[in-house]
C-alpha cells in the first residue's frame, strides 16, 4: 500500500482510498449510499444537519461521516440498527417544523427532503405541537423567493455566498429554533451568482422568483446544452415542458469548465428563446416595407442581387459579417459560402476588438496562441495574473474558479490593470497605471531600468511574477479600458511578457473574449485579414463606413445603432441581406430577412475561450419556418456555380474536424464521439483556415 | 473535610481586591518567582503535577491541556472562560468581583506556560460592572508593570484584555467563545481541530475557567504537593460551590472537594428554609441531572456525582424544595436549552423545542400517556447525536425528572392539570432561566 492511502471496510467492502478523504466520499465511491443535507462535495464540512451518521468502530458514539476523514483500518457501519434508528430520529426532527405543503413545492419530486424521508425516515410523526411559523415567502432580491418554513437550516446557501462567490450575502439570523436564512439589515441579495443557492438548497426553500409555482419537475425534459451568454462555456441543462416551452436552465457539472456553477446571467438569460418576437417567416422589402415571404423567394432575390453585384463590382465588395453567436457549423459554413460560392473575402465577425495589427505583429498572436491554456489550469496555477481585464464582468464563472484556486490552493493573484475589478481585493499585488501606459508598464515589468525605477506597487508585481511556478495570465483583447491607438501595443507587449516568463515559468494564457463563440469565429477566419492574410485586420464594420462596399450579409450581427454613422452606411448600400432571430435594428435596413433559429432549436458546437469544443442539442422547435443558418446557407448556394453540399451538421463538423487547424485530428467527427463534456482543440487556429 | 479557604481570601481580608493589599498577601509573588526563575514547562509541569483540573464542568486535566499546544508556534492565546451563564452558576462572579488580582495572576501565569503574550477574558455581557472592574484592576497592575510589556523586566510580556459577550449560553462553549471573541456571532466549531492547535484567530489557544485559573498562582506559590494534600486523590483541591434555593444561607462556599453534599446544605447553608424537606437538587447546573433530595452524601467531586447518576459540573447547587412541582422546575430547564439552542444542530435545534412543547403541555393538564415513552425517545435521538454538548445538556433533565419522578408526570397526566398550582416560585426562576 502506497505511504499516501488508506484501507477502509465500509459495511464490509474494502476499499483504498487517498489520505485525508472524508468518509462520505470514500462510500460514494463504493456506491455506499449515505443520505446527507448539509454536505455538499464543493463547500466545506460544517456537519450541522446530522443526517450522516455512522458507527466507526472504536468510537463511543455514532459520528458524522461527512466531517470525518478516514484512517487506516476504519472500520464502518452505515446500516445498523443505531444508524438507522439516528436516521429516522433526524429526519423526525426536520419534518416536525416543516410545512409539508409538498402539493404546492417547485420542489416536490426532486426534492432530497422527499426522498430521504421515503428511504430512511419514520414514516409516521409524533409530533402534536403547534409548529413554528413564519412570514413567507420573502422576496430576498431580484432573483430570489425565500420560504423560511420549508428550510432546514442546512447552511448551504450561506455556505456558498461566504465560500465561494465570497460576498457574504445570506446569513443566519436569530437563534436555536428561531432561527432563519436573511441578509444583513434585510438588504437585498443581489449578485452575480444568486441563482446557484437555488440549486443548491435541498429543500424547496429556495426558489427562483421567475418560475416559482409555475411548473412541476415531472413534467420537465432535460437536454444538455452549453450556455450561450458568454465564451466560458459552462454546460447547462435546458428544461423543457411540453417539448415547446424552455422553463429554467440548470447548471450541469463539467469539472474542466464550470465546477458545478452559472452566473444569473446564464441561468435566468432564457427569455429571447420563445419569446413572441420571434422571427417566423423570411421577409422581403417591397414598397419600402418588410412582408412574409417564402424562402425559395427570398433566396431568389438574395442570389439575383448579389450576383449582380458581383458581376458590377466583382465579389469582394460583398461584405459578410456574421455574429460570433452562431454554432461552429454555422460559422463554417458561412465562411465557406462567402469564399466558395460567393467567391468574396470581405468576411468579419461583429462586436469585435476594434483594433488592427500588421503583419509583421503575426509572431505576437503566435505567441499568446501557443501559449493558450485550458480553465482547470488555473486550479493548479501558483501566480494567476489579470491584465487589464475582468472576469467577473466578461466570464463571470471564471471569477469562482479564480476565488477557489486562491482559497483552496494557496496561488497568489496579481491586478495589473487600469481600475479595480471585483477580484482586486483578492490580489496580493495590485498594479494600476494610466490607460496609455499599458505597454511601458509591461515591458517595464522585465526591464531591468525600469524595474530599478519602479514604484512600491511596482516592486510588488514584479516579485511575484519573479517567482517559482505555473502561472495563468487572464486578459482581454479588446482592452475595453485602453485608448484604441493604444491597443495593438497593449497586445504586443503582452506577448512581450508571455515571451519574458517563459524563460523561467510555465505560463497559459486565457483570454476573455466577449462573445459564446468568439474563438471559432477567429479560428475559422471569420475575422477581416490584415496585409498578409492572416485574421485581425481592420474591422471591417469600419470600412463600410468608407463606403467601399456595394452589398452586405449581416448573419446574426446586428453593429447598426451602436455603431456611430452605420445606419447612413447600410442604406447607401445595393443590397442588404440579414439573417436574425428578431427584427433587429439591422434588419429593420435589410432587404431580405432570413428567420434563423437559436442554439436551443438546433444540434451544434461552440468552441469557448481556451477552446473546448462543446456541443449543444436541439431543446425545443424553432418558431414557426425558422431555420439553422448552416441550413439557410446550404440551401441558398444552390443558386451559385459552387453550391455547398452539406446534409446534416454532422457533416459541417466532420468538414470541421477534417480541416481547420489545431482541430484537425482532435476534434472527433461525430457529436457522439465528442461527449456530454467536450473535447479541447488546442494550438494553431489563429491563421486563416487555409 | 470542610471548608476551607484559598481561592476565597476576600473573606478574611475583605480589602484584597486593591492591588497593594493583594501584593501584601504575597499577591504577584507567584508571577514573579515563574518569570525569574522558572521555564515556561516548569510552570506547566507543576500544574500538571498538581492534578489540577477544569473547573468550567468537564474536570478536564489542567496541566495537560496546556501541553497539548504544538511544539513550535509563533503567537499563541489564553482565554478566560468567564461567561458563567450556566443556570444555578455564580461563582467566577465572585472571584472576580472580590479579588481580581488572584484571576490577573492566574491568566498571566497561564500565559507565561504557554508563551502567550495576549490574555482575553470573556465574561459574560451581564456581568457590565465585572468588566469595568477588572479593566480598572488591569490599569493598576499595568502602571506596577505587572501587565504589558517587559514584566518584571523580562522578555516577555502580557497584555490582558476583557471582552464582554453578548448574552448567549453557547458562547461559554469554549469553541463558540473564540468565534464570538474574533467579534463572529458565537458558533460551536468543528472539531477537530482543537482549540490548542488551531484556536483564536487560528493560532494554538488555552481556553480556561475562571476559577481553574484563580487555582494557578496558589500552585506555583506553594507547590503541586501542597495542592495535592487538599481534596480526593483525583479531584484535589478545593471547590467554589453556589448553593441556590429555599435555603436559608444561599451563596458561595468554598469547600474541600470531596466533602459531602449534606454538608454544604446543613453547616454551609443553614438547611432549608421554613423547615421543608428536600425533594430534589441539581449538583452541577442546569445541565447536570436532578438527584432525589436523600442523596446527600454524596462527596463534592468528579467521582462521586457520576457515581451517583449526575455530574459535579461546575458545582452550582439547585435545591427543589417537596412543594416544588418537578414537571414545572423541568419546564423552566427545558425553556432555557430551547431558548440557548444556539440552532446550527439539527437534533438540538428541533428536540430541545420539541422537549419544551411536550412539557409545557403536560404542566398545562394537556398530557396522554404515550407523551413519557415519546419524552424519552426524543432525547434518545439527541443524546450524542447532536453538534456539541448543549443538546446533550438539554435532554439530561428530563431523562433524570421522569427517572426520579415518574409519578408527578403521571399525575399531571392523569388529573389533566398541575396539582402544585400555583407556583410559589416561578417569578424568580422565570428571572433565572431569562426567559420572557
Ligand atoms: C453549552 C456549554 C456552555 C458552557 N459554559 C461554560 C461557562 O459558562 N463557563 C465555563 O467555564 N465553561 C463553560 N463550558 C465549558 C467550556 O467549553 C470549556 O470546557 C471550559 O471553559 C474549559 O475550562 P476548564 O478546563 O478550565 O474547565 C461550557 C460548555 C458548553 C458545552
Ligand atoms: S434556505 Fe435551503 S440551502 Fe439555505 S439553509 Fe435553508 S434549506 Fe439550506
Ligand atoms: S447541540 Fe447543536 S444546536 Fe445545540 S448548541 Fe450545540 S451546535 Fe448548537
Ligand atoms: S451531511 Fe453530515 S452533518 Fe449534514
Amino acid at each position: 500500500m502506497a505511504e499516501d492511502r488508506v484501507h477502509v471496510t465500509i459495511d464490509g467492502a474494502q476499499t483504498e482510498v487517498p489520505k485525508g478523504t472524508i468518509l462520505w466520499e470514500a462510500a460514494k465511491d463504493i456506491g455506499v449510499d449515505i443520505p446527507i443535507f448539509c454536505y455538499h462535495s464543493k463547500l466545506g464540512p460544517v456537519g450541522v444537519c446530522r443526517m450522516c451518521m455512522v458507527q466507526v468502530e472504536g468510537m463511543p458514539k455514532l459520528t458524522t461521516a461527512c466531517t470525518t476523514t478516514v484512517t487506516d483500518g476504519m472500520v464502518v457501519h452505515t446500516r445498523s440498527p443505531e444508524v438507522e434508528k439516528a436516521q429516522r430520529g433526524v429526519l423526525e426532527f426536520l419534518l416536525i417544523n416543516h410545512p409539508l405543503d409538498c402539493p404546492i413545492c417547485d420542489r416536490g419530486g426532486e426534492c432530497p427532503l422527499q426522498d430521504q424521508t421515503f428511504q430512511y425516515g419514520p414514516g409516521i410523526s409524533r409530533f402534536v405541537e403547534r409548529k413554528r411559523h413564519f412570514v413567507k415567502p420573502v422576496r430576498l432580491g431580484p432573483t430570489i423567493d425565500l420560504d423560511r418554513e420549508r428550510c432546514i437550516l442546512c447552511w448551504r446557501c450561506v455556505r456558498f455566498t461566504s465560500e465561494v462567490a465570497e460576498d457574504n450575502k445570506l446569513i443566519l439570523v436569530d437563534r436555536g429554533s428561531e432561527s432563519f436564512i436573511g441578509t444583513f439589515e434585510a438588504e437585498p441579495y443581489v449578485s452575480n451568482f444568486s441563482g446557484n443557492v437555488i440549486e443548491l438548497c435541498p429543500v424547496g426553500a429556495l426558489t427562483s422568483h421567475k418560475q416559482r409555482f409555475t411548473f412541476r419537475p415531472w413534467e420537465l425534459q432535460q437536454h444538455p446544452s452549453i450556455c450561450p451568454h458568454c465564451p466560458m462555456g459552462c454546460n447547462i441543462n435546458i428544461d423543457v415542458r411540453d417539448a415547446q416551452e424552455v422553463i429554467r436552465f440548470r447548471s450541469r457539472t463539467n469539472e474542466a469548465v464550470d465546477d458545478g456553477w452559472l452566473c444569473d446571467r446564464g441561468r435566468f438569460g432564457y427569455d429571447f428563446i420563445g419569446s413572441p418576437d420571434r422571427l417566423k417567416t423570411p421577409l422581403i422589402r417591397e414598397d419600402g416595407t418588410l412582408r412574409p415571404a417564402s424562402f425559395s423567394a427570398a433566396y431568389r432575390l438574395i442570389a439575383e442581387r448579389l450576383q449582380r453585384v458581383a458581376a458590377e463590382a466583382g465579389p469582394h465588395s460583398i461584405a459578410g459579417i456574421a455574429s460570433p453567436r452562431l454554432s461552429n457549423e454555422d460559422l463554417f459554413v458561412f465562411r465557406r459560402f462567402l469564399r466558395d460560392s460567393v467567391g468574396s473575402e470581405s468576411i468579419d465577425y461583429w462586436p469585435r476588438p476594434e483594433y488592427s495589427i500588421d503583419s509583421g505583429d503575426s509572431a505576437a498572436l503566435q505567441t499568446l496562441d501557443s501559449a493558450l491554456t485550458s480553465i482547470d489550469r488555473i486550479d493548479s496555477a501558483a501566480l494567476i495574473v489579470l491584465i487589464a481585464a475582468d472576469p467577473s464582468e466578461k466570464e463571470p464563472v471564471m471569477e469562482l474558479r479564480i476565488r477557489s484556486a486562491l482559497n483552496k490552493r494557496s496561488a497568489q493573484l496579481v491586478d495589473i490593470g487600469i481600475h479595480d475589478v471585483p477580484l482586486s481585493g483578492k490580489a496580493s499585488a495590485v498594479l494600476r497605471f494610466a490607460p496609455d501606459q499599458i505597454d511601458g508598464v509591461l515591458r517595464g515589468l522585465f526591464l531591468a531600468a525600469a524595474r530599478e525605477a519602479g514604484s512600491e506597487e511596482f516592486a510588488g508585481a514584479r516579485e511575484l511574477l519573479d517567482g517559482d511556478g505555473p502561472v495563468v495570465l487572464l486578459y482581454d483583447d479588446s482592452f475595453p479600458d485602453i485608448p484604441q491607438e493604444r491597443r495593438r501595443d497593449a497586445l504586443l507587449s503582452l506577448a512581450y511578457m508571455v515571451d519574458n516568463l517563459r524563460e523561467r515559468r510555465q505560463v497559459g494564457v486565457i483570454p476573455l473574449l466577449t462573445t459564446s463563440n468568439e474563438m471559432a469565429a477567429r479560428d475559422f477566419g471569420v475575422m477581416a485579414p490584415n496585409d498578409s492574410g492572416s485574421v485581425w485586420g481592420e474591422p471591417l464594420v469600419d470600412r463600410l463606413l468608407s463606403g467601399d462596399y456595394r452589398a452586405a450579409l449581416f448573419w446574426g450581427a446586428n453593429p447598426v445603432g451602436t455603431v456611430a454613422g452605420l445606419t447612413e452606411a447600410v442604406e447607401a448600400l445595393d443590397f442588404v441581406a440579414v439573417s436574425e432571430l428578431r427584427l433587429s435594428e439591422t434588419a429593420g435596413l435589410a432587404d431580405v430577412v432570413l428567420p434563423a433559429s437559436c442554439f436551443a432549436e438546433k444540434v451544434g458546437t461552440v468552441t469557448n475561450t481556451c477552446r473546448r469544443v462543446q456541443v449543444f442539442s436541439e431543446a425545443v422547435p424553432a418558431p414557426g419556418m425558422a431555420r439553422p443558418d448552416w441550413q439557410m446557407l446550404v440551401e441558398l448556394s444552390q443558386r451559385w456555380d459552387n453550391p455547398l453540399s452539406y446534409a446534416s451538421p454532422e457533416a459541417i463538423l466532420a468538414d470541421i474536424s477534417g480541416s481547420v487547424p489545431g482541430y484537425a485530428g482532435r476534434l472527433p467527427t461525430s457529436y457522439r464521439r465528442v461527449g456530454p463534456l467536450g473535447v479541447a482543440v488546442k494550438g494553431g487556429g489563429v491563421e486563416a483556415a487555409e | 473535610m470542610a471548608q476551607k479557604t484559598v481561592l476565597f481570601k476576600h473573606l478574611e481580608q475583605p480589602e484584597i481586591h486593591r492591588l497593594d493589599v493583594y501584593r501584601d498577601a504575597g499577591g504577584y509573588g507567584a508571577l514573579r518567582t515563574a518569570v525569574n526563575d522558572l521555564a515556561p514547562a516548569e510552570v506547566t509541569q507543576m500544574v500538571k503535577d498538581s492534578g489540577l483540573r477544569g473547573r468550567g464542568g468537564a474536570g478536564f486535566p489542567t496541566g495537560m491541556k496546556w501541553s497539548f499546544l504544538p511544539k513550535e508556534y509563533d503567537t499563541s492565546y489564553l482565554v478566560c472562560n468567564a461567561d458563567e451563564s450556566e443556570p444555578g452558576a455564580f461563582k467566577d462572579r465572585e472571584l472576580m468581583e472580590r479579588n481580581p488580582h488572584q484571576l490577573i495572576e492566574g491568566c498571566l501565569l497561564a500565559a507565561y506556560a504557554i508563551r502567550a503574550r495576549h490574555a482575553f477574558i470573556y465574561v459574560r455581557g451581564e456581568y457590565l460592572a465585572i468588566k469595568e472592574l477588572l479593566d480598572a484592576a488591569i490599569e493598576q497592575a499595568r502602571q506596577a508593570g505587572l501587565v504589558g510589556e517587559r514584566i518584571f523586566g523580562k522578555d516577555w510580556g502580557c497584555e490582558v484584555s476583557v471582552y464582554r459577550g453578548a448574552g448567549a449560553y453557547i458562547c461559554g462553549e469554549e469553541s463558540a467563545m473564540l468565534d464570538s471573541l474574533e467579534g463572529f456571532r458565537g458558533f460551536p466549531r468543528l472539531r477537530p481541530p482543537f482549540p490548542a492547535v488551531r484556536g483564536l484567530y487560528g493560532k494554538p489557544t488555552v481556553v480556561n475557567n475562571v476559577e481553574t485559573l484563580a487555582n494557578v498562582p496558589h500552585i506555583v506559590a506553594n507547590g503541586a504537593e501542597w495542592f495535592k494534600s487538599t481534596g480526593t486523590e483525583k479531584s484535589p483541591g478545593t471547590k467554589i460551590c453556589s448553593i441556590s434555593g429555599p435555603v436559608n444561607r444561599p451563596g458561595n462556599y468554598e469547600l474541600e472537594m470531596g466533602t459531602p453534599f449534606r454538608y454544604l446544605l446543613e453547616d454551609c447553608a443553614g438547611g432549608m428554609a421554613g423547615g421543608k424537606s428536600l425533594k430534589a437538587y441539581i449538583p452541577g447546573g442546569a445541565s447536570a441531572p436532578m438527584l432525589p433530595g436523600d442523596c446527600q452524601d454524596v462527596g463534592i467531586d468528579f467521582e462521586s456525582y457520576p457515581a451517583a447518576g449526575s455530574t459535579m459540573g461546575s458545582a452550582s447547587f439547585i435545591l427543589f424544595p417537596e412543594d416544588c412541582c418537578i414537571v414545572f422546575a423541568q419546564l423552566r430547564i427545558s425553556e432555557f436549552f430551547s431558548h440557548e439552542s444556539c440552532g446550527k444542530c439539527t437534533p438540538c435545534r428541533e428536540g430541545s423545542r420539541w422537549l419544551r412543547q411536550m412539557v409545557e403541555r403536560i404542566e398545562e393538564g394537556g398530557g396522554r400517556e404515550e407523551d413519557l415513552p415519546i419524552l424519552l425517545d426524543v432525547t434518545d435521538n439527541m443524546v450524542g447525536k447532536c453538534f456539541c454538548a448543549l443538546g446533550d445538556f438539554a435532554t439530561s433533565n428530563i431523562v433524570a425528572s421522569i427517572r426520579h419522578f415518574r409519578h408527578e408526570y403521571e399525575q399531571h397526566i392523569r388529573e389533566r392539570r398541575c396539582p402544585f398550582r400555583p407556583h410559589p416560585a416561578a417569578e424568580p426562576l422565570l428571572q433565572i432561566a431569562g426567559v420572557a
